[in-house]
């Protein structure tokens, strides 16, 4: 059983023209301490899915089908406080932008130290205790005379590592770090992602990493997941994925070429752009882009598939036999 | 930090010389300052000598420099209706507006803050609902409707409150206070909610919509995400992040506090400042009105340097010392 | 000043914009726009539409004074909601009352508007000092409340004129005093209107052609502004409406011969205590609803024109 499941998920946006579908049957697997990399362009669903894993959509998003399981709970339906409770203690999150995830108002010491405080027993000095050694873990330096500083008083990159810690605080076993280095110095980049792979690989933590960096992904995931409109449109090893790419969006993506830090925003090697969500054709999202179109791909929708390869891609040109793989 | 608050007082004491700066033009300018000194009673050949002694063909500065000093040490002529000095008048005046103004300002933060976090929280509530029409009608209700409505009801038709006056006052040196009495508590209740029901609806809004804005910020996104409780998020991360904007309106409007008491004292009879000065108006009592305004003005200007150093107090960005090389934005 | 073609412009972009739709939706806004309309009407056409004329003493009885309204045994099917300390028909004297109050109302509002937008072109267009004095004065016009200020300007009135004067100019003194609190908002707004074509080119080419800009700015930034000033002219006219009434209830407003609704309460709030209540609180009924009506309306105009506003 893989430590967190989601299953056929749908997330839909009610809006006053009609409900727009954001996410559309998504399925994934995360295992225990693998690091899963969520890529695609700005509005393929990637924070949507993982908003929807930790229950924070925001209004008017909600999901409106599938399933989602942690070690085999389900947790798409809890009730918002067991929910509460799931956050922070099993899985953490860090998000794009450290100068804005930190309450200004509060030292470091103060957040790391109520976040202790929130999901176990320890006393207030223990939790302090706990908050300058995470410090320390994340390598701020002298974190005994840092603790009491205001997020205002740290570099960007700095605050990234006060984030990393705060999710981290009461090791939870997964982590979804969404973009987590975006809003970074370029020179910094690095250093943060190996700094949050080494920490996760010590505590045995499973990270699902949202980035549209496909370089940062190369060097970092064990497996990858590439989302195009709202779907996964290939899944895999992420030698494979990057080596070989089955579907064509995926080896239109790894035209550009992994290096670290550089970004797909746009793709030059493929013409147009993603459909916005109100215009999502009928049959294969991508195929009004796509230079291997087939008559097929106008009319029906495919879901993953084997490829013959380790990978499985959302794409008919794998169907010589015609039978659709779940899952 | 010092040089923050000179500043800040330098500021001050501009802001008070313009004010006196008007005053003086008033008091001088407007109408006869003989009269404004001595009265009309006076004889003609008094006020010649009084001009005389005032030297009022002095030049413009000095004439002003006069009216500062005198200002400073309390002096602001005679009331020309009442014939008595206008600080008399104000002194005597002055413990029933600021009671007043201070029982609502309590009233006001008492009901608007909680009020204000608990619509900004469960937005979709129809309790919310409910709130926030009510406190439309609140906005739209001119502070003497509501007077006469409560006079109407817990005065005439109920007989619970009195409708007028403070009740009874205790001496306590030169200050009279209506708190100290039941008589005096029955009195200021009425006032008290009429002066505040306009406030209460401006701080409720005002959380409100900070607490609305604060919410889609990533802290509280992130907050959410470590898990921490509710209760923490939205009373401690999210409503402190409100109040620097809270405190700044929340000072002008104790301005808007003393402004009101004007209608206010003239609904209720309260013996204060404010219908001191609808009565000067009424009469053209030129050196109290003058006086009322630089008096209004201190009260501004202090209140004011108040929330500028209250800003301190809450915001950590302010303070900057500690900041580190390379470090913040 | 600016012809009609800024306000086809607007009425052709609200007709496309989900103006509409929100208007039907909202039954309260409705209701607030009928409410604004029955008051106008009734204001507007008081002497053809009002049941009695309160200032004809000819018509008028001291023997109906304290009438109180029909549905009181002691009431006169001839007032509906009975008759003032002076026999005068209650009903009419709101109706003529409110024909003061949103006289005054408007203009002061008009008032602001003009000085503010014209502040606002200028300070934007000028730039520098000029631009920081206008703001300046903004900033701490916006801190002191209006009604203080109108107090100040009708006492500084009343004190520099004589008697016979200020009473002959009452109403043109409580406009002035109302309105010249109002301007700073429209001045903001206009200012980073102006400020924003202010760099085009047909600024430059108007110049060229020995146009003075700041005539040709007028007429290019008042379209772009259209919609926030329309929001604060209508909340404005609530406030305004509500500022005059507190002026003439304290006494210091329009003279008694041509009473307000804000006269009205003052006359009637002496009568409160010995049981005549239709007098003062008919009047204040009146005054609430129209002001509530009002800032219905300005509230919804702001959430569906949605300028930067806040």
């Amino acid at each position: 059983m893989a430590l967190l499941e989601v299953e056929h998920l749908r997330v839909e946006f009610e809006t006053r023209r009609g409900n727009l579908i954001a996410i559309d049957d998504v399925s994934l697997a995360i295992e225990e301490g693998e690091v899963l990399g969520v890529v695609g362009e700005s509005g393929a669903g990637k924070s949507i899915t993982g908003m929807a894993i930790i229950g924070l959509l925001e209004p008017p998003g909600r999901v409106t089908g599938g399933e989602i399981r942690l070690a085999g709970r389900r947790i798409d339906n809890l009730a918002y406080d067991s929910m509460r409770r799931i956050r922070g203690k099993e899985i953490g999150a860090i998000f794009q932008d450290p100068l804005t995830s930190l309450n200004p108002l509060y030292g470091v010491g103060r957040q790391l130290a109520e976040t202790i405080m929130a999901h176990t027993d320890a006393s207030p000095t223990a939790a302090r205790a706990r908050a300058i050694q995470l410090l320390g873990e994340v390598g701020i330096p002298a974190p005994e005379r840092r603790i009491d500083a205001y997020p205002h008083e740290f570099s960007g990159g700095m605050r990234q590592r006060v984030v990393i810690a705060l999710a981290l605080a009461v090791n939870p076993r997964l982590i979804i770090a969404d973009e987590p280095t975006t809003a970074l110095d370029v020179s910094i980049q690095a250093q943060i992602i190996q700094l949050l792979k080494g920490l996760c690989r010590e505590h045995g933590t499973a990270i699902m990493l949202i980035t549209h960096d496909m370089g940062v992904i190369a060097e970092t995931a064990d497996r990858v997941a590439v989302m195009y409109a709202g779907r996964i449109a290939e899944v895999g090893p992420v030698r494979d994925v990057v080596k070989s790419a089955k579907h064509p969006y995926t080896k239109g993506l790894m035209g550009s070429i992994p290096i670290m830090g550089r970004e797909v925003e746009r793709l030059s090697q493929i013409d147009g752009s993603m459909p916005r969500l109100n215009a999502i054709p009928t049959g294969c999202a991508f195929n009004p882009r796509c230079p291997d179109g087939m008559a097929r791909c106008g009319v029906e929708r495919p879901d993953l598939m084997a490829t013959g390869g380790p990978n499985r891609a959302a794409c008919w040109l794998y169907a010589p036999l015609g039978v659709a793989v779940h899952g | 930090m010092l040089a923050y608050v000179i500043q800040r007082l330098l500021q001050a004491v501009g802001v008070m010389l313009a004010v006196g700066l008007i005053a003086f033009a008033m008091f001088n300018y407007i109408g006869d300052p003989v009269n404004n000194m001595v009265g009309q009673e006076a004889s003609q050949a008094d006020r010649a000598e009084l001009r005389q002694q005032l030297g009022l063909n002095a030049p413009f500065p000095m004439q002003f420099a006069r009216f500062v000093a005198n200002a400073l040490s309390g002096d602001f002529g005679m009331s020309l209706r009442m014939q008595r000095p206008v600080a008399h008048l104000i002194a005597e005046r002055l413990p029933a507006t600021l009671e007043l103004v201070f029982a609502s300002a309590i009233l006001a933060l008492a009901f608007g803050v909680p009020l204000g976090v608990f619509t900004g929280i469960k937005r979709h509530s129809w309790v919310s609902r409910v709130i926030l029409t009510v406190s439309l009608v609140g906005v739209s209700l001119p502070t003497f409707v509501i007077g006469i409505l409560l006079i109407y009801v817990f005065a005439v038709l109920l007989g619970m409150l009195p409708s007028f006056g403070r009740g009874e006052v205790v001496k306590l040196g030169w200050w009279s206070t209506g708190l100290l009495t039941k008589a005096g508590w029955l009195a200021i209740v009425m006032p008290a909610i009429t002066l505040s029901l306009f406030q209460t609806t401006l701080i409720l809004r005002l959380v409100r919509a900070e607490m609305l804005e604060v919410m889609r910020t990533d802290f509280i996104k992130f907050a959410r995400a470590r898990g921490l409780p509710e209760r923490a998020i939205n009373f401690g991360h999210a409503l402190k992040n409100t109040l620097v904007p809270v405190i700044t309106i929340v000072g002008l409007n104790i301005g808007g506090l003393i402004a009101f008491s004007i209608i206010t004292e003239t609904v209720f009879q309260w013996p204060g400042l404010g219908a001191l000065f609808i009565q000067a108006v009424q009469f053209a009592d030129v050196p109290v009105m003058a006086a009322y305004l630089v008096l209004v003005a201190a009260m501004f200007v202090l209140v004011n340097l108040a929330v500028d150093l209250l800003y301190y107090l809450v915001d950590p960005r302010l303070r900057g010392e500690r900041a580190v090389a390379g470090g913040g934005h | 000043m600016a012809g009609a073609a800024p306000l086809v412009a607007l009425a052709r972009r609200a007709a496309d914009s989900d103006i509409f739709y929100s208007f039907r939706r909202s039954p309260m806004t409705v209701a607030a726009a009928a409410m604004t309309l029955v008051f106008i009407v009734g204001a507007v056409f008081a002497p053809w539409l009002a049941p009695h004329d309160p200032f004809e003493s000819v018509t008028v009885e001291l023997l109906d004074a304290f009438t109180p309204p029909v549905w009181d045994a002691r009431g006169d099917p001839r007032f509906l909601i009975g008759t003032d300390d002076q026999g005068r028909d209650v009903l009419s004297v709101i109706m003529y009352g409110s024909r003061i109050s949103l006289m005054v109302g408007f203009a002061a509002v008009i008032f602001s508007m003009v000085l503010g937008v014209s502040l606002g072109v200028v300070s934007g267009y000028a730039g520098g000092f000029t631009d920081a004095v206008i703001m300046r004065l903004a900033d701490v016009k916006l801190t002191l409340p209006g009604i203080l200020v109108a107090l100040m300007v009708d006492g500084i009135a009343r004190a520099a004129m004589p008697r016979e004067l200020h009473d002959a100019l009452a109403i043109y003194v409580v406009i002035f005093a109302i309105g010249i609190s109002g301007w700073p908002q429209y001045a903001r707004v206009t200012r980073g209107a102006t400020m924003v074509e202010k760099n085009k080119e047909y600024v430059a080419a108007a110049r060229v052609i020995g146009l003075h800009p700041v005539t040709i700015m007028f007429r290019h930034v008042l379209p772009n502004v259209m919609g926030p000033v329309l929001v604060l002219a209508t909340l404005g006219l609530a406030l305004a409406i509500i500022a005059e009434a507190t002026l003439s209830f304290l006494g210091v407003g329009v003279p008694a011969t041509t009473p307000s609704l804000g006269t009205l309460i003052r006359i009637g709030n002496s009568f409160l205590f010995s049981g005549e209540w239709w007098i003062t609180l008919f009047p204040s009924l009146a005054l609430v609803l129209l002001a509530l009506s009002v800032n219905l309306l300005g509230d919804w105009l702001r959430d569906a024109l949605n300028p930067k506003l806040r």
